[in-house]
Protein backbone atom coordinates (compact mmCIF):
# COMPACT_ATOMS: atom_id res chain seq x y z
CA UNK A 1 0.00 0.00 0.00
CA UNK A 2 3.08 2.18 0.58
CA UNK A 3 4.10 2.23 -3.32
CA UNK A 4 0.64 3.41 -4.29
CA UNK A 5 0.30 6.30 -1.69
CA UNK A 6 3.98 7.24 -3.10
CA UNK A 7 2.68 6.77 -6.57
CA UNK A 8 -0.18 9.16 -5.57
CA UNK A 9 2.41 11.71 -4.19
CA UNK A 10 4.43 11.59 -7.76
CA UNK A 11 1.69 12.32 -9.08
CA UNK A 12 0.21 15.47 -8.04
CA UNK A 13 3.64 16.67 -7.86
CA UNK A 14 4.24 16.20 -11.40
CA UNK A 15 1.02 17.80 -12.36
CA UNK A 16 1.66 20.65 -10.49
CA UNK A 17 4.90 21.25 -12.18
CA UNK A 18 3.60 20.12 -15.64
CA UNK A 19 0.81 22.75 -14.81
CA UNK A 20 3.42 25.34 -13.82
CA UNK A 21 5.07 25.41 -16.86
CA UNK A 22 3.00 24.95 -19.02
CA UNK A 23 0.05 27.68 -18.12
CA UNK A 24 2.30 29.91 -15.74
CA UNK A 25 3.38 32.04 -18.32
CA UNK A 26 -0.26 33.03 -18.96
CA UNK A 27 -0.35 33.85 -15.32
CA UNK A 28 2.46 36.41 -15.63
CA UNK A 29 1.47 38.08 -18.56
CA UNK A 30 -2.32 38.52 -17.11
CA UNK A 31 -1.11 39.64 -14.18
CA UNK A 32 1.48 42.04 -15.66
CA UNK A 33 -1.55 43.56 -17.43
CA UNK A 34 -3.39 45.05 -14.84
CA UNK A 35 -0.91 46.34 -12.57
CA UNK A 36 0.34 49.42 -13.56
CA UNK A 37 3.95 50.12 -15.05
CA UNK A 38 4.94 51.57 -11.79
CA UNK A 39 4.65 48.75 -10.04
CA UNK A 40 6.30 46.27 -12.40
CA UNK A 41 9.90 48.18 -13.50
CA UNK A 42 10.70 49.02 -9.42
CA UNK A 43 13.41 46.67 -7.57
CA UNK A 44 13.07 45.12 -5.42
CA UNK A 45 9.65 44.13 -7.40
CA UNK A 46 6.93 44.97 -5.65
CA UNK A 47 3.74 43.98 -8.30
CA UNK A 48 1.08 44.09 -6.28
CA UNK A 49 1.79 47.34 -4.44
CA UNK A 50 -0.21 49.81 -6.32
CA UNK A 51 -3.34 47.48 -6.97
CA UNK A 52 -5.10 46.62 -10.04
CA UNK A 53 -6.45 48.23 -13.48
CA UNK A 54 -8.06 47.99 -16.31
CA UNK A 55 -6.96 50.93 -18.20
CA UNK A 56 -4.34 49.47 -20.55
CA UNK A 57 -7.77 47.13 -21.81
CA UNK A 58 -9.83 49.96 -21.87
CA UNK A 59 -7.36 51.98 -24.28
CA UNK A 60 -7.21 49.09 -26.93
CA UNK A 61 -10.81 49.05 -27.14
CA UNK A 62 -11.92 52.65 -26.53
CA UNK A 63 -8.69 54.57 -26.81
CA UNK A 64 -9.55 56.01 -23.56
CA UNK A 65 -5.51 57.15 -22.21
CA UNK A 66 -4.62 55.12 -19.26
CA UNK A 67 -4.40 57.79 -15.69
CA UNK A 68 -0.81 56.39 -15.60
CA UNK A 69 0.44 58.32 -18.65
CA UNK A 70 0.20 61.64 -16.74
CA UNK A 71 2.94 60.52 -14.08
CA UNK A 72 6.14 62.26 -14.88
CA UNK A 73 9.85 60.73 -15.11
CA UNK A 74 10.23 57.02 -16.43
CA UNK A 75 7.65 55.26 -14.96
CA UNK A 76 5.09 56.78 -16.87
CA UNK A 77 2.81 54.49 -19.31
CA UNK A 78 3.82 55.22 -22.59
CA UNK A 79 0.90 54.77 -25.11
CA UNK A 80 1.31 54.38 -28.78
CA UNK A 81 -1.71 54.72 -31.06
CA UNK A 82 -0.60 51.44 -32.57
CA UNK A 83 -2.28 49.44 -29.66
CA UNK A 84 -5.72 50.90 -31.63
CA UNK A 85 -4.93 48.75 -34.32
CA UNK A 86 -5.88 45.80 -32.38
CA UNK A 87 -9.36 45.44 -32.69
CA UNK A 88 -9.45 45.90 -36.02
CA UNK A 89 -6.36 43.94 -37.20
CA UNK A 90 -8.33 40.94 -34.29
CA UNK A 91 -10.93 41.11 -37.07
CA UNK A 92 -9.05 40.59 -39.82
CA UNK A 93 -7.68 37.65 -38.30
CA UNK A 94 -11.03 35.83 -37.36
CA UNK A 95 -12.00 36.76 -41.24
CA UNK A 96 -9.09 35.47 -42.77
CA UNK A 97 -9.30 32.11 -40.39
CA UNK A 98 -12.94 31.81 -41.67
CA UNK A 99 -12.47 31.97 -44.98
CA UNK A 100 -9.25 29.16 -44.92
CA UNK A 101 -12.06 27.23 -42.99
CA UNK A 102 -14.52 27.55 -45.33
CA UNK A 103 -12.36 26.73 -47.93
CA UNK A 104 -11.04 23.49 -46.25
CA UNK A 105 -14.23 21.92 -44.91
CA UNK A 106 -15.63 22.36 -49.17
CA UNK A 107 -12.33 22.15 -51.13
CA UNK A 108 -11.22 19.18 -48.52
CA UNK A 109 -14.03 17.58 -48.12
CA UNK A 110 -14.66 17.32 -52.05
CA UNK A 111 -11.10 15.81 -52.36
CA UNK A 112 -10.93 13.54 -49.59
CA UNK A 113 -14.43 11.96 -50.83
CA UNK A 114 -13.00 11.10 -54.57
CA UNK A 115 -9.72 9.83 -52.34
CA UNK A 116 -11.50 7.72 -50.59
CA UNK A 117 -14.65 6.02 -52.96
CA UNK A 118 -13.05 7.20 -56.37
CA UNK A 119 -10.78 4.81 -58.46
CA UNK A 120 -8.50 6.51 -60.96
CA UNK A 121 -5.65 7.04 -63.09
CA UNK A 122 -3.04 8.98 -60.43
CA UNK A 123 -4.54 8.34 -57.26
CA UNK A 124 -1.98 7.41 -55.32
CA UNK A 125 0.65 9.98 -57.33
CA UNK A 126 -1.90 13.21 -56.60
CA UNK A 127 -2.28 12.25 -53.12
CA UNK A 128 1.39 11.58 -52.12
CA UNK A 129 2.36 14.68 -53.90
CA UNK A 130 -0.56 16.72 -51.70
CA UNK A 131 0.84 15.57 -48.12
CA UNK A 132 4.37 15.90 -49.30
CA UNK A 133 3.95 19.58 -50.43
CA UNK A 134 3.77 20.53 -47.19
CA UNK A 135 7.01 19.35 -46.43
CA UNK A 136 8.90 22.05 -47.79
CA UNK A 137 9.79 24.69 -45.56
CA UNK A 138 8.22 28.03 -45.38
CA UNK A 139 10.47 30.57 -45.63
CA UNK A 140 12.01 29.13 -48.71
CA UNK A 141 8.62 29.69 -50.06
CA UNK A 142 8.53 32.94 -49.14
CA UNK A 143 9.24 35.06 -52.22
CA UNK A 144 8.03 33.06 -54.67
CA UNK A 145 4.33 33.17 -53.01
CA UNK A 146 4.14 37.19 -52.66
CA UNK A 147 5.76 37.12 -56.56
CA UNK A 148 2.36 35.13 -57.28
CA UNK A 149 0.21 36.87 -55.34
CA UNK A 150 1.57 40.19 -56.39
CA UNK A 151 0.78 39.07 -60.15
CA UNK A 152 -2.44 38.20 -59.40
CA UNK A 153 -3.16 41.96 -57.86
CA UNK A 154 -3.95 40.52 -54.47
CA UNK A 155 -1.39 41.98 -52.53
CA UNK A 156 -3.13 43.46 -49.41
CA UNK A 157 -6.22 41.81 -49.87
CA UNK A 158 -8.63 38.78 -47.46
CA UNK A 159 -8.04 36.99 -50.88
CA UNK A 160 -4.22 36.01 -50.92
CA UNK A 161 -3.99 35.14 -47.51
CA UNK A 162 -7.07 33.02 -47.18
CA UNK A 163 -5.47 31.20 -50.52
CA UNK A 164 -1.92 30.74 -48.81
CA UNK A 165 -3.39 29.84 -45.27
CA UNK A 166 -5.50 27.12 -47.26
CA UNK A 167 -2.65 25.92 -49.12
CA UNK A 168 -0.78 25.37 -45.83
CA UNK A 169 -3.58 23.52 -44.73
CA UNK A 170 -5.53 21.65 -46.95
CA UNK A 171 -2.90 18.65 -47.50
CA UNK A 172 -3.52 17.86 -43.37
CA UNK A 173 -7.36 18.38 -44.04
CA UNK A 174 -6.97 16.17 -47.23
CA UNK A 175 -5.39 13.38 -44.73
CA UNK A 176 -7.47 13.43 -41.80
CA UNK A 177 -10.90 13.63 -43.64
CA UNK A 178 -9.85 10.68 -46.48
CA UNK A 179 -8.93 8.23 -43.57
CA UNK A 180 -12.43 9.29 -41.80
CA UNK A 181 -14.35 8.58 -44.94
CA UNK A 182 -12.65 5.37 -45.91
CA UNK A 183 -13.71 4.21 -42.52
CA UNK A 184 -17.91 4.92 -42.85
CA UNK A 185 -19.62 1.34 -43.93
CA UNK A 186 -19.97 0.89 -48.03
CA UNK A 187 -23.55 -0.90 -47.33
CA UNK A 188 -24.96 2.72 -46.24
CA UNK A 189 -24.06 4.36 -49.72
CA UNK A 190 -25.06 1.87 -51.58
CA UNK A 191 -28.38 1.55 -49.62
CA UNK A 192 -28.87 5.79 -50.91
CA UNK A 193 -28.56 4.76 -54.00
CA UNK A 194 -30.74 1.82 -54.37
CA UNK A 195 -33.23 4.74 -52.58
CA UNK A 196 -32.65 6.52 -55.59
CA UNK A 197 -30.35 9.04 -54.59
CA UNK A 198 -27.21 10.09 -56.98
CA UNK A 199 -23.55 10.18 -55.79
CA UNK A 200 -23.94 13.99 -54.92
CA UNK A 201 -26.97 13.64 -52.82
CA UNK A 202 -25.60 10.42 -51.16
CA UNK A 203 -22.44 12.57 -50.55
CA UNK A 204 -24.51 15.47 -48.98
CA UNK A 205 -26.73 12.64 -47.23
CA UNK A 206 -24.85 9.77 -46.06
CA UNK A 207 -21.10 10.73 -45.93
CA UNK A 208 -21.13 14.68 -44.58
CA UNK A 209 -23.76 13.88 -41.51
CA UNK A 210 -21.81 10.62 -40.83
CA UNK A 211 -18.39 12.42 -40.38
CA UNK A 212 -19.04 15.29 -38.95
CA UNK A 213 -16.60 14.89 -36.10
CA UNK A 214 -14.02 15.02 -38.40
CA UNK A 215 -15.12 17.93 -40.03
CA UNK A 216 -15.05 19.85 -36.95
CA UNK A 217 -11.32 18.51 -36.30
CA UNK A 218 -10.51 20.00 -39.68
CA UNK A 219 -12.21 23.12 -39.46
CA UNK A 220 -10.87 23.77 -35.90
CA UNK A 221 -6.89 22.83 -37.30
CA UNK A 222 -7.40 25.50 -40.30
CA UNK A 223 -8.82 28.13 -38.11
CA UNK A 224 -5.94 27.86 -35.97
CA UNK A 225 -3.21 27.31 -38.11
CA UNK A 226 -4.33 30.29 -40.22
CA UNK A 227 -4.56 32.76 -36.94
CA UNK A 228 -1.49 31.93 -35.37
CA UNK A 229 0.25 32.30 -39.19
CA UNK A 230 2.71 35.36 -39.15
CA UNK A 231 5.14 35.53 -42.05
CA UNK A 232 2.55 35.48 -44.65
CA UNK A 233 0.73 38.39 -42.97
CA UNK A 234 3.72 39.87 -42.43
CA UNK A 235 4.82 39.95 -46.26
CA UNK A 236 1.51 40.06 -48.57
CA UNK A 237 -0.25 42.92 -45.67
CA UNK A 238 0.57 46.54 -45.55
CA UNK A 239 -2.28 48.54 -44.08
CA UNK A 240 -4.50 47.24 -41.46
CA UNK A 241 -7.81 46.85 -43.36
CA UNK A 242 -6.02 43.34 -43.84
CA UNK A 243 -3.24 42.81 -41.38
CA UNK A 244 -3.47 40.26 -39.06
CA UNK A 245 -3.22 40.53 -35.45
CA UNK A 246 0.32 38.69 -34.87
CA UNK A 247 1.82 41.35 -37.06
CA UNK A 248 0.29 44.30 -35.01
CA UNK A 249 1.52 42.55 -31.90
CA UNK A 250 5.33 42.05 -33.18
CA UNK A 251 5.66 45.67 -34.30
CA UNK A 252 4.18 46.86 -30.87
CA UNK A 253 7.28 45.08 -28.98
CA UNK A 254 9.05 47.04 -31.01
CA UNK A 255 7.56 50.34 -30.66
CA UNK A 256 9.42 51.85 -27.81
CA UNK A 257 6.11 53.80 -27.07
CA UNK A 258 4.17 51.03 -25.69
CA UNK A 259 4.67 49.83 -22.15
CA UNK A 260 4.83 46.99 -20.63
CA UNK A 261 1.59 46.57 -19.17
CA UNK A 262 0.28 47.86 -22.28
CA UNK A 263 2.13 44.96 -24.49
CA UNK A 264 1.22 42.14 -22.07
CA UNK A 265 -2.70 43.29 -21.92
CA UNK A 266 -2.33 43.36 -26.50
CA UNK A 267 -0.87 39.68 -25.76
CA UNK A 268 -3.82 38.45 -23.62
CA UNK A 269 -6.66 40.01 -26.12
CA UNK A 270 -4.94 38.31 -28.93
CA UNK A 271 -4.49 34.95 -26.67
CA UNK A 272 -7.85 34.45 -25.29
CA UNK A 273 -9.89 33.49 -28.54
CA UNK A 274 -6.57 30.93 -29.26
CA UNK A 275 -7.29 29.35 -25.64
CA UNK A 276 -10.99 29.46 -26.21
CA UNK A 277 -9.93 27.23 -29.15
CA UNK A 278 -7.29 24.79 -26.99
CA UNK A 279 -10.21 23.65 -25.00
CA UNK A 280 -12.65 23.37 -28.16
CA UNK A 281 -10.14 21.64 -29.57
CA UNK A 282 -9.45 19.34 -26.94
CA UNK A 283 -12.90 18.23 -26.23
CA UNK A 284 -14.36 17.95 -28.98
CA UNK A 285 -11.68 16.81 -31.35
CA UNK A 286 -8.89 15.29 -29.52
CA UNK A 287 -10.51 13.69 -26.60
CA UNK A 288 -13.68 12.54 -28.88
CA UNK A 289 -12.30 11.90 -32.53
CA UNK A 290 -8.22 10.35 -31.64
CA UNK A 291 -8.49 9.32 -28.35
CA UNK A 292 -12.00 7.78 -28.27
CA UNK A 293 -11.33 6.45 -31.88
CA UNK A 294 -8.75 4.15 -30.95
CA UNK A 295 -10.08 3.05 -27.85
CA UNK A 296 -13.53 1.99 -29.34
CA UNK B 1 -15.65 -2.35 -53.47
CA UNK B 2 -17.75 0.63 -54.84
CA UNK B 3 -17.62 0.27 -58.63
CA UNK B 4 -20.31 2.18 -60.15
CA UNK B 5 -18.39 5.08 -61.31
CA UNK B 6 -18.98 6.39 -64.38
CA UNK B 7 -15.86 6.99 -65.72
CA UNK B 8 -13.00 8.87 -63.71
CA UNK B 9 -14.51 12.02 -64.37
CA UNK B 10 -15.86 12.94 -61.37
CA UNK B 11 -13.05 12.31 -59.23
CA UNK B 12 -10.95 14.73 -61.34
CA UNK B 13 -13.87 17.46 -61.03
CA UNK B 14 -13.87 16.67 -57.41
CA UNK B 15 -10.06 17.13 -56.04
CA UNK B 16 -9.41 19.79 -58.98
CA UNK B 17 -10.05 22.88 -57.02
CA UNK B 18 -7.81 22.02 -53.89
CA UNK B 19 -5.25 20.09 -56.49
CA UNK B 20 -5.15 22.72 -58.71
CA UNK B 21 -4.51 25.24 -55.87
CA UNK B 22 -1.49 23.31 -53.95
CA UNK B 23 0.06 22.40 -57.77
CA UNK B 24 0.35 25.71 -58.48
CA UNK B 25 1.66 27.30 -55.54
CA UNK B 26 4.35 24.28 -55.11
CA UNK B 27 5.50 23.89 -58.47
CA UNK B 28 5.75 27.19 -59.66
CA UNK B 29 7.82 28.49 -56.23
CA UNK B 30 9.90 25.54 -56.55
CA UNK B 31 11.12 25.84 -59.78
CA UNK B 32 11.25 29.74 -59.23
CA UNK B 33 13.44 29.58 -56.08
CA UNK B 34 15.89 26.96 -58.23
CA UNK B 35 16.25 29.30 -60.78
CA UNK B 36 17.20 32.37 -58.75
CA UNK B 37 19.72 30.55 -57.05
CA UNK B 38 21.57 30.32 -60.25
CA UNK B 39 20.80 33.50 -60.53
CA UNK B 40 22.31 37.13 -59.18
CA UNK B 41 19.19 39.03 -58.42
CA UNK B 42 20.13 42.36 -57.18
CA UNK B 43 17.54 45.14 -57.15
CA UNK B 44 20.48 47.68 -57.25
CA UNK B 45 22.33 45.79 -60.02
CA UNK B 46 20.91 45.88 -63.84
CA UNK B 47 19.95 42.47 -65.49
CA UNK B 48 19.98 38.98 -63.62
CA UNK B 49 22.68 37.06 -64.84
CA UNK B 50 23.54 33.38 -64.60
CA UNK B 51 26.06 32.96 -62.16
CA UNK B 52 26.18 28.95 -61.82
CA UNK B 53 27.08 27.37 -58.31
CA UNK B 54 28.30 30.95 -57.05
CA UNK B 55 25.72 31.60 -54.50
CA UNK B 56 25.88 28.21 -53.30
CA UNK B 57 29.47 28.53 -52.82
CA UNK B 58 29.62 32.11 -51.51
CA UNK B 59 27.01 30.99 -48.82
CA UNK B 60 28.70 27.59 -47.60
CA UNK B 61 31.69 29.26 -47.18
CA UNK B 62 30.16 32.75 -45.32
CA UNK B 63 31.41 32.93 -41.89
CA UNK B 64 27.22 33.11 -41.24
CA UNK B 65 26.57 30.11 -42.26
CA UNK B 66 28.83 27.95 -40.38
CA UNK B 67 27.91 29.72 -37.18
CA UNK B 68 23.74 29.60 -37.62
CA UNK B 69 24.13 25.74 -38.67
CA UNK B 70 26.25 25.28 -36.00
CA UNK B 71 24.03 27.29 -33.76
CA UNK B 72 20.41 25.39 -35.38
CA UNK B 73 21.98 21.77 -34.81
CA UNK B 74 23.05 22.74 -31.13
CA UNK B 75 19.60 23.64 -30.50
CA UNK B 76 18.31 20.29 -32.08
CA UNK B 77 21.12 18.35 -30.15
CA UNK B 78 19.31 19.61 -27.07
CA UNK B 79 15.80 20.23 -27.27
CA UNK B 80 14.81 17.60 -29.44
CA UNK B 81 15.78 14.75 -26.73
CA UNK B 82 14.37 16.65 -24.21
CA UNK B 83 10.91 17.21 -26.13
CA UNK B 84 10.59 13.31 -26.67
CA UNK B 85 11.40 12.38 -23.05
CA UNK B 86 9.49 14.96 -22.13
CA UNK B 87 6.47 14.47 -23.61
CA UNK B 88 6.57 10.62 -22.84
CA UNK B 89 7.08 11.58 -19.22
CA UNK B 90 3.59 13.97 -19.07
CA UNK B 91 1.90 11.73 -21.81
CA UNK B 92 2.08 9.10 -18.93
CA UNK B 93 1.12 11.27 -16.39
CA UNK B 94 -2.09 12.52 -18.21
CA UNK B 95 -3.46 8.48 -18.39
CA UNK B 96 -3.02 8.35 -14.69
CA UNK B 97 -6.49 9.00 -12.94
CA UNK B 98 -5.75 12.06 -10.46
CA UNK B 99 -8.51 15.34 -9.80
CA UNK B 100 -7.83 18.10 -11.90
CA UNK B 101 -6.88 16.18 -15.07
CA UNK B 102 -9.82 17.37 -16.54
CA UNK B 103 -8.02 20.61 -16.44
CA UNK B 104 -4.37 19.76 -16.96
CA UNK B 105 -5.31 18.14 -20.05
CA UNK B 106 -6.30 21.03 -21.90
CA UNK B 107 -4.03 22.97 -20.23
CA UNK B 108 -1.06 21.84 -21.81
CA UNK B 109 -2.66 22.12 -25.27
CA UNK B 110 -2.64 25.71 -25.11
CA UNK B 111 1.15 26.97 -26.21
CA UNK B 112 0.26 24.64 -28.89
CA UNK B 113 -2.65 27.27 -30.27
CA UNK B 114 -0.49 30.50 -29.28
CA UNK B 115 0.99 31.86 -32.74
CA UNK B 116 4.99 31.78 -32.55
CA UNK B 117 5.42 35.08 -32.50
CA UNK B 118 3.22 36.16 -29.83
CA UNK B 119 5.27 33.08 -28.25
CA UNK B 120 8.49 34.55 -28.63
CA UNK B 121 6.83 37.74 -27.26
CA UNK B 122 5.51 36.19 -24.22
CA UNK B 123 9.24 34.75 -23.42
CA UNK B 124 10.65 38.12 -24.02
CA UNK B 125 9.37 39.91 -21.56
CA UNK B 126 9.51 36.66 -18.92
CA UNK B 127 13.30 36.91 -19.11
CA UNK B 128 13.85 40.33 -19.55
CA UNK B 129 16.97 41.26 -18.07
CA UNK B 130 15.52 44.42 -15.91
CA UNK B 131 12.02 43.59 -15.50
CA UNK B 132 10.94 40.38 -16.56
CA UNK B 133 8.49 38.05 -14.51
CA UNK B 134 11.56 35.22 -14.12
CA UNK B 135 13.82 37.60 -12.41
CA UNK B 136 11.00 39.79 -10.36
CA UNK B 137 10.10 36.29 -8.93
CA UNK B 138 13.61 34.52 -8.72
CA UNK B 139 14.57 38.33 -6.17
CA UNK B 140 11.52 37.51 -4.68
CA UNK B 141 11.78 34.39 -3.73
CA UNK B 142 15.38 35.31 -2.57
CA UNK B 143 17.19 32.80 -5.25
CA UNK B 144 19.22 36.10 -6.51
CA UNK B 145 20.16 38.98 -5.47
CA UNK B 146 21.36 40.65 -8.66
CA UNK B 147 18.49 40.39 -11.70
CA UNK B 148 20.10 38.03 -14.12
CA UNK B 149 20.30 38.99 -18.18
CA UNK B 150 18.94 36.11 -19.60
CA UNK B 151 18.73 37.46 -23.42
CA UNK B 152 22.21 39.30 -23.13
CA UNK B 153 24.68 36.93 -22.40
CA UNK B 154 25.64 33.73 -25.01
CA UNK B 155 24.98 31.06 -22.53
CA UNK B 156 21.56 32.59 -21.04
CA UNK B 157 20.49 33.47 -24.09
CA UNK B 158 20.79 29.95 -25.82
CA UNK B 159 19.49 28.43 -22.57
CA UNK B 160 16.04 31.25 -22.58
CA UNK B 161 15.38 30.77 -26.23
CA UNK B 162 15.78 26.55 -26.04
CA UNK B 163 13.31 26.85 -23.02
CA UNK B 164 10.73 28.98 -24.96
CA UNK B 165 10.92 26.37 -27.95
CA UNK B 166 10.33 23.59 -26.14
CA UNK B 167 7.85 25.20 -24.35
CA UNK B 168 5.69 26.16 -27.74
CA UNK B 169 6.97 22.57 -29.27
CA UNK B 170 5.44 20.23 -26.28
CA UNK B 171 1.67 19.84 -27.11
CA UNK B 172 1.72 18.63 -30.16
CA UNK B 173 4.23 15.44 -29.12
CA UNK B 174 1.90 15.01 -26.00
CA UNK B 175 -0.90 14.38 -27.90
CA UNK B 176 0.43 11.86 -30.70
CA UNK B 177 2.34 9.81 -27.58
CA UNK B 178 -1.62 10.03 -25.71
CA UNK B 179 -3.02 8.73 -28.37
CA UNK B 180 -0.26 5.74 -28.85
CA UNK B 181 -0.70 5.27 -24.75
CA UNK B 182 -4.37 5.27 -25.36
CA UNK B 183 -4.28 2.46 -27.72
CA UNK B 184 -2.30 -0.46 -25.11
CA UNK B 185 -4.79 -2.25 -24.29
CA UNK B 186 -5.34 -2.09 -20.27
CA UNK B 187 -5.54 -6.00 -19.81
CA UNK B 188 -1.83 -6.34 -20.55
CA UNK B 189 -0.92 -4.12 -17.64
CA UNK B 190 -2.83 -6.07 -15.37
CA UNK B 191 -1.44 -8.95 -16.69
CA UNK B 192 1.71 -7.90 -15.83
CA UNK B 193 0.86 -6.98 -12.35
CA UNK B 194 -0.18 -10.44 -11.78
CA UNK B 195 3.05 -11.39 -12.56
CA UNK B 196 4.85 -9.23 -10.08
CA UNK B 197 5.90 -6.91 -12.80
CA UNK B 198 7.72 -3.48 -11.19
CA UNK B 199 6.71 -0.18 -12.82
CA UNK B 200 9.71 -0.20 -14.84
CA UNK B 201 9.02 -3.65 -16.30
CA UNK B 202 5.79 -2.58 -17.95
CA UNK B 203 6.88 0.44 -19.15
CA UNK B 204 9.67 -1.46 -20.51
CA UNK B 205 8.31 -4.33 -21.75
CA UNK B 206 4.52 -2.70 -22.41
CA UNK B 207 4.59 0.74 -23.30
CA UNK B 208 7.42 1.49 -24.91
CA UNK B 209 6.85 -1.42 -27.73
CA UNK B 210 4.46 0.24 -28.35
CA UNK B 211 5.11 3.70 -28.28
CA UNK B 212 7.86 3.55 -30.33
CA UNK B 213 7.29 4.20 -33.60
CA UNK B 214 5.36 7.30 -32.17
CA UNK B 215 8.99 8.18 -30.92
CA UNK B 216 10.41 8.24 -33.83
CA UNK B 217 7.53 9.92 -35.35
CA UNK B 218 8.41 12.50 -32.91
CA UNK B 219 11.85 12.85 -33.27
CA UNK B 220 11.44 13.23 -36.82
CA UNK B 221 9.11 15.97 -36.92
CA UNK B 222 10.84 17.80 -34.22
CA UNK B 223 14.25 17.81 -36.15
CA UNK B 224 12.37 19.08 -38.89
CA UNK B 225 10.75 21.92 -36.97
CA UNK B 226 13.73 22.98 -34.96
CA UNK B 227 15.39 22.87 -38.57
CA UNK B 228 13.20 25.18 -40.43
CA UNK B 229 11.58 27.74 -37.61
CA UNK B 230 13.02 30.68 -36.45
CA UNK B 231 10.05 32.80 -34.89
CA UNK B 232 10.58 32.41 -31.84
CA UNK B 233 14.76 33.05 -31.11
CA UNK B 234 13.97 35.94 -33.69
CA UNK B 235 11.31 37.93 -31.57
CA UNK B 236 13.16 36.96 -28.28
CA UNK B 237 16.91 37.91 -29.05
CA UNK B 238 16.93 39.26 -32.43
CA UNK B 239 19.46 36.13 -33.27
CA UNK B 240 21.63 37.44 -30.67
CA UNK B 241 24.07 38.91 -28.58
CA UNK B 242 26.15 38.77 -31.57
CA UNK B 243 25.11 35.46 -33.56
CA UNK B 244 24.27 33.09 -30.38
CA UNK B 245 21.09 32.46 -31.03
CA UNK B 246 21.07 33.36 -34.86
CA UNK B 247 19.15 29.98 -36.90
CA UNK B 248 19.57 28.81 -39.90
CA UNK B 249 16.14 29.44 -41.42
CA UNK B 250 16.59 33.36 -40.30
CA UNK B 251 19.65 33.47 -42.28
CA UNK B 252 16.93 33.51 -45.35
CA UNK B 253 14.72 35.88 -44.27
CA UNK B 254 17.90 38.17 -43.99
CA UNK B 255 19.43 37.59 -47.31
CA UNK B 256 16.16 37.67 -48.84
CA UNK B 257 14.86 40.89 -47.12
CA UNK B 258 17.18 42.92 -45.53
CA UNK B 259 20.41 42.16 -47.29
CA UNK B 260 17.89 41.90 -50.89
CA UNK B 261 20.69 38.93 -52.19
CA UNK B 262 17.45 36.91 -53.42
CA UNK B 263 19.96 34.51 -55.33
CA UNK B 264 21.98 33.46 -52.14
CA UNK B 265 18.80 33.72 -50.33
CA UNK B 266 17.29 31.03 -52.46
CA UNK B 267 20.31 28.78 -52.82
CA UNK B 268 20.41 28.93 -49.25
CA UNK B 269 16.60 27.78 -49.40
CA UNK B 270 17.28 24.75 -51.75
CA UNK B 271 20.40 23.42 -49.36
CA UNK B 272 17.70 23.60 -46.59
CA UNK B 273 15.12 22.25 -48.50
CA UNK B 274 17.75 19.49 -49.27
CA UNK B 275 18.82 18.89 -46.05
CA UNK B 276 14.78 18.38 -44.83
CA UNK B 277 13.71 15.73 -47.74
CA UNK B 278 16.40 14.10 -45.71
CA UNK B 279 14.44 14.21 -42.74
CA UNK B 280 11.44 13.70 -44.87
CA UNK B 281 12.46 10.30 -46.16
CA UNK B 282 13.03 9.40 -42.70
CA UNK B 283 9.55 10.42 -41.72
CA UNK B 284 7.94 8.47 -44.71
CA UNK B 285 9.96 5.20 -43.98
CA UNK B 286 8.80 5.87 -39.86
CA UNK B 287 4.82 6.52 -40.70
CA UNK B 288 2.91 3.52 -40.14
CA UNK B 289 1.81 2.05 -43.58
CA UNK B 290 -1.77 2.26 -42.81
CA UNK B 291 -1.93 6.41 -42.91
CA UNK B 292 -1.04 6.04 -46.59
CA UNK B 293 -3.29 4.95 -49.63
CA UNK B 294 -3.06 1.01 -49.84
CA UNK B 295 -2.76 0.61 -53.58
CA UNK B 296 -4.60 -2.50 -54.54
Amino acid sequence: MGGENWKRVIVYISAVLVFLFTFGPFVGVFLASIVPETALITRPPAWFSKGFTLANYRYIFTGDIPKGFATKGTARSRVSQEALQIPRTLANSFIIAFGTMLVNLIFGSMAAFAYSRLRFPGRGETFMFILLSRLIPLVALAVPYYLIIQTLGLLDTFWSLIMIHSVLTLPFTILILTVYFRGIPEDLEDQALVDGCNQFQMFLRVIIPLSLPSLVAAALFSFMLSYSEFLFGLLISSTTSTKPISVVLSSLSNNPDVSISLLNSSIIVAIIPSIILAIVVWRFVIQDLILGALKG
Amino acid sequence: MFKKVRGSSLAYILILPAFALILIFTLYPFGRALWTSFHRINPVLPGNPFVGFSNYTSVFSSYYFVKSLRNTLIMIGFTVPIITIMSIAISRLLIENFYGRGILRPAVLIPWVIPSAITGLIWQWLFNGSYGAINALLSRMGVISDYIPWLTEVLTAKFAVMVAFIWAQLPFPIILMLAAMTAIPSDLYDAAKVDGATAFDSFRYITWPHIRTMAVIVIIYETLTAFTSYSIPYAMTGGGPGTATSMISYYIWSLSFDQLQFGKGAALAAIIAGLSLIFIFAIIKAIPSEIMLEEE
